[in-house]
């Protein structure tokens, strides 16, 4: 039996840990880790409410939107497990209302808040506009703020767990990450001292930092297929010690872990699932 | 605001009534199993050893416990390759090396300062040398580094336990770079302890049970958390922020 050189399967990540009885809400669960996440989380037991914008628009025909919604339910149902989409986009302030009302009346309490909706801004700073830097403060930091402030009282009731899905590369600098690095940098700060404020509600907060991870939107990004992409992180071996990728479920077992009871008493960490890529 | 309840997957049917009627019938009912793992683990008697040994049994893991008397390569060949079941080849090696705070500088003697970097960083080298190539014979396995918080936060009166700890930090990063090839495919991730405690109730921030390290420990050994190496998780009711 070997522990090296494998990913995670929706069969390993969901044995984890148990998660019945327990609510859950993804954000950008139509696609990539989200998607991978909530059926994993449902598979593990949890109530999940699938949620994303309608539509994406700027990559409408790819992935996202309430078509990948549907699909993660669909996914979610095949397993036996039980959720809903609905429709939230992160940035508006009025979705997270009424989204909280909708768990208040079926659940009447939340204990996972994964705010994972999020993009990356990759291009050199004299190439961005501002228009690209509230986008990302909204998507990535606001989102996340948005999300914490209206469903506290949900988590407080819970004694739940806020997970904030970063990055690797929010803990240091990068080629072309001026934006999406510093953005990520942000919702690390908003993340430790949320889990400050926290502490009299009983309520966890985590900031969760995947490293090289193959999603759609890693595709979408890098322009190179699987192959090419696994191929060039094995050349590099200086970049990812294990010399592969991620894949979402790998970062799902650990948001499984941490939700669960026998995490009950880890609080304020950041957990990287970036195969030994920040131990450099 | 259009913001609206889909309730329907894709083949039509609604999730609830799918639910009700599954009533979510794939949902694991207990941790991970761990069966067939061979795992040895070295340290000094303690609850946190034993809670730790408990936890890998219960999930189904065979555990052989070595304590070698001295510090040198001989003692420790002897104790980890002692024992049944192809004592030669393990997949998951773990060393307890909880610091003790004896002191800061300018008031903790030299020797006392060096017993306790040799009891704890010493001791943590000396299982790695011995452990990995367990490891490797089983083609490949993971190692786990437990120690103190005292290896992320610099804290009054540690000198040692400071040093040792974050010792330890660095040498589970090292190691986990240097024995991530293909060839090796060991992985090597470490917990910080906070501080444990069999107290009732609810504890404060830096406090921990036994039980909760242990949790950690079945997580990282677990087939689902294959991609974790150098990790540094820190199991300590959020003692470095709260």
């Amino acid at each position: 039996m070997t522990l090296g050189a494998t990913n995670a399967t929706l069969e390993t990540a969901s044995a984890i840990a148990p998660l019945v009885g327990k609510v859950a809400l993804v954000t950008g669960g139509t696609a990539g880790i989200g998607q991978s996440t909530c059926v994993a989380l449902a598979k593990a037991g949890a109530y999940v409410y699938v949620t994303g914008r309608a539509v994406d628009p700027e990559r409408p025909d790819l992935y996202g939107g309430a078509k990948g919604g549907s699909e993660t339910v669909h996914q979610i149902n095949e397993i036996g497990g039980k959720g809903i989409f609905v429709k939230l986009d992160v940035t508006i302030e009025d979705d997270w209302i009424a989204m909280a009302k909708i768990i208040k009346k079926e659940h009447g309490k939340l204990d996972l808040l994964l705010n994972n909706a999020g993009r990356g801004r990759r291009k050199p700073i004299e190439q961005l506009t501002t228009v690209e830097l509230w986008d990302q403060i909204d998507l990535n930091i606001g989102g996340a703020f948005l999300g914490m402030t209206h469903c506290w009282s949900l988590l407080a009731k819970a004694k739940g767990v806020v997970m904030n899905m970063n990055s690797t590369a929010g803990q240091g600098g990068g080629v072309n990450s001026t934006l999406y690095g510093s953005s990520k940098g942000g919702m690390g700060g908003l993340t430790k001292s949320a889990a400050i404020d926290a502490k009299a509600a009983g309520i966890r907060v985590i900031s969760v930092h995947p490293g090289s991870t193959w999603t759609p939107g890693m595709q979408f990004i890098s322009k190179v297929t699987e192959q090419e992409y696994r191929d060039n992180m094995a050349r590099e071996r200086g970049g990812t010690p294990l010399g592969y990728p991620a894949y979402p479920l790998d970062v799902a077992a650990a948001v499984i872990y941490l939700a669960s009871d026998a995490a009950r008493h880890i609080n304020g960490i950041e957990i990287n699932i970036d195969g030994g890529a920040s131990a450099r | 605001m259009d913001l609206s309840v889909d309730r329907r997957g894709a083949l039509g049917v609604s999730a609830l009534t799918l639910a009700g009627v599954i009533g979510g019938s794939s949902a694991q009912a207990a941790g991970p199993s761990l069966t067939g793992k061979r795992c040895v683990i070295t340290a000094p008697d303690s609850p946190l050893l034993r809670a730790i040994q408990a936890a890998l049994r219960t999930a189904g893991a065979t555990v052989r416990s070595v304590y070698p008397a001295d510090m040198t390569d001989a003692a420790y060949d002897a104790a980890f390759l002692s024992g049944p079941d192809r004592p030669d080849a393990a997949d998951v090696v773990i060393s307890i090396a909880i610091p003790e705070r004896n002191g800061g500088v300018g008031k903790v003697k030299f020797a006392d300062f060096r017993r306790v970097v040799a009891d704890n960083y010493g001791r943590n080298f000396m299982a790695m040398k011995a452990g990995i190539p367990l490891l490797r014979n089983s083609g490949g396995g993971l190692y786990i580094s437990i120690t103190s918080t005292d290896g992320r936060n610099g804290v009054g009166g540690a000198a040692a336990a400071s040093a040792a700890a974050n010792g330890i930090v660095i040498m589970t990063k090292s190691a986990a770079i240097e024995c991530a090839s293909k060839t090796d495919r060991v992985r090597v991730n470490a917990i910080l302890a906070g501080e444990i405690t069999d107290r009732k109730g609810e504890l404060n921030p830096g406090q921990v049970r036994a039980e909760d390290v242990a949790s950690a420990v079945t997580y990282m050994v677990a087939d689902g958390s294959n991609y974790l190496t150098g990790l540094i998780l820190p199991v300590d009711n959020g003692g470095a922020v709260i």
